[in-house]
């Protein structure tokens, strides 16, 4: 036979409950209302967090984005703008180059032309003593010394630069 | 004398019964705690699992608690909490073979008397006791009798509501269970096999509908009751 209590008895058993309730409710509240309450918060958070953080980032990339753009466009720019500039540079030293280059040689070939002359000068003088002496020399083996040498060859120099002047050179 | 009521699994000295309701109750008390901490022992970022079950349910009560009392008493969702699971689980008791422990007036009772001390504690501690008194002195004073019969019935109504209907599926069972037998019997069978399968349907009512039912009820009114007082 076993032993029950009545149906509608009010006993200790009322105060056992309570207690039990309240133990339960701390532990209930300790190990699993309060840890997952905060986890799920905490992540919430963290979402909210990452996502604020990803719109940030994505600003900042658009942004950068437009400033890179600029920048390249800028060195674009600049880069246009220093060929032609290093090109008018190198037209502008081509030129020099030539210029300097044509005086150079226009003075070598007036250089070359004073030499010329002077040479051909020489030459001719040479050439007219060498003539006069000859002249000379065969004057007076056929007049004999019937001519005095200095006079004659004064006489014969004479002759010799009126004549030379005209038929020696054309 | 054989009836309905809880057995006495031991007497202390000085008269004290340990009833089979306080040994469920324990038993109960135990396996919700080993699931809370095993439910929240490892939480990932990522629910997996038995924590998503966990979560749903905390987050289910956190925000039934904040649409029936108000964004204001969140905090007091952990014991909405624990009386919605508490007593679901001790009006399922009886799936188990376990004499539910809400099946008896001293459980319901406690419980209702913890709603009363939150109701008028909570409500002397938001409104100041004068105020809060004479609150039951409106509209007119002569009121006053009927308001502090309203007050108490509160309680009573609390904890009868859920004994009742959880006794009375527990009665219709045993009763359904020994004319099952008796029928059996009647068939010329000695072991009572009508009793298998056929009181299925019955326990899903009595027990699964009705229990989930009452605890729903019953942490519902608590809530109202509390935040009627405070606001």
């Amino acid at each position: 036979m076993v032993l029950r209590s009545g149906l509608v008895q009010i006993d200790y058993t009322l105060f056992f409950q309570i207690i039990n309730t309240i133990i339960l409710y701390f532990l209930l509240r300790r190990f699993l209302f309060k840890p997952v309450t905060e986890f799920m918060a905490s992540r919430q958070n963290a979402i909210v967090a990452s996502m604020k953080e990803a719109e940030a980032k994505n600003a900042e990339a658009d942004q950068l984005r437009l400033e890179y753009q600029k920048k390249l466009e800028g060195a674009h720019e600049e880069g246009r703008k220093i060929i032609k500039d290093a090109s008018k540079r190198a037209e502008e030293r081509a030129g020099e180059i030539i210029a300097q280059a044509q005086e150079e040689a226009s003075k070598i070939k007036d250089r070359a032309a004073i030499e010329i002359e002077r040479e051909r000068q020489k030459a001719a003088n040479q050439m007219k003593e060498e003539v006069a002496a000859l002249a000379v020399l065969a004057a007076g083996k056929i007049i004999d010394k019937s001519l005095d040498e200095n006079s004659h060859d004064k006489l014969i120099k004479e002759f010799i630069d009126e004549v030379g002047e005209t038929t020696w050179w054309n | 004398m054989e009836g309905f009521g809880p057995k006495i699994i031991l007497e202390l000295p000085g008269g004290i019964l340990i009833t089979e309701t306080v040994v469920n109750t324990w038993i109960i008390m135990v396996l919700l705690s080993i699931f809370s901490i095993i439910a929240t022992r490892r939480l990932e970022k990522v629910p997996r699992g038995l924590q998503n079950v966990i979560e749903l349910l905390v987050d289910g009560i956190n925000k039934l608690t904040i649409q029936t009392m108000g964004e204001d008493k969140k905090s007091f969702a952990p014991y909405i909490g624990t009386l919605l699971l508490f007593i679901a689980c001790a009006n399922l008791a009886g799936l188990f073979g376990l004499r539910p422990p809400t099946a008896d007036i001293n459980t319901t009772l406690g419980l209702a008397l913890m709603t009363f001390c939150l109701i008028h504690g909570n409500g002397m501690r938001r409104k100041g006791v004068l105020t809060y008194l004479k609150g039951f002195t409106q509209p007119i004073p002569v009121m006053l009798p009927l308001n502090i019969i309203s007050e108490i019935a509160t309680p009573i109504s609390l904890s009868f509501r859920l004994f009742g209907n959880i006794t009375g599926g527990l009665i219709m069972m045993s009763l359904f269970y020994s004319a099952l037998a008796a029928f059996s019997t009647k068939l010329g069978i000695n072991i009572p096999v009508l009793q298998a399968a056929i009181p299925s349907v019955f326990h899903l009512y009595f027990d699964l509908f009705a229990g989930i039912l009452q605890s729903f009820i019953f942490s519902m009114l608590t809530m109202v009751f509390v935040s009627g007082a405070m606001d």
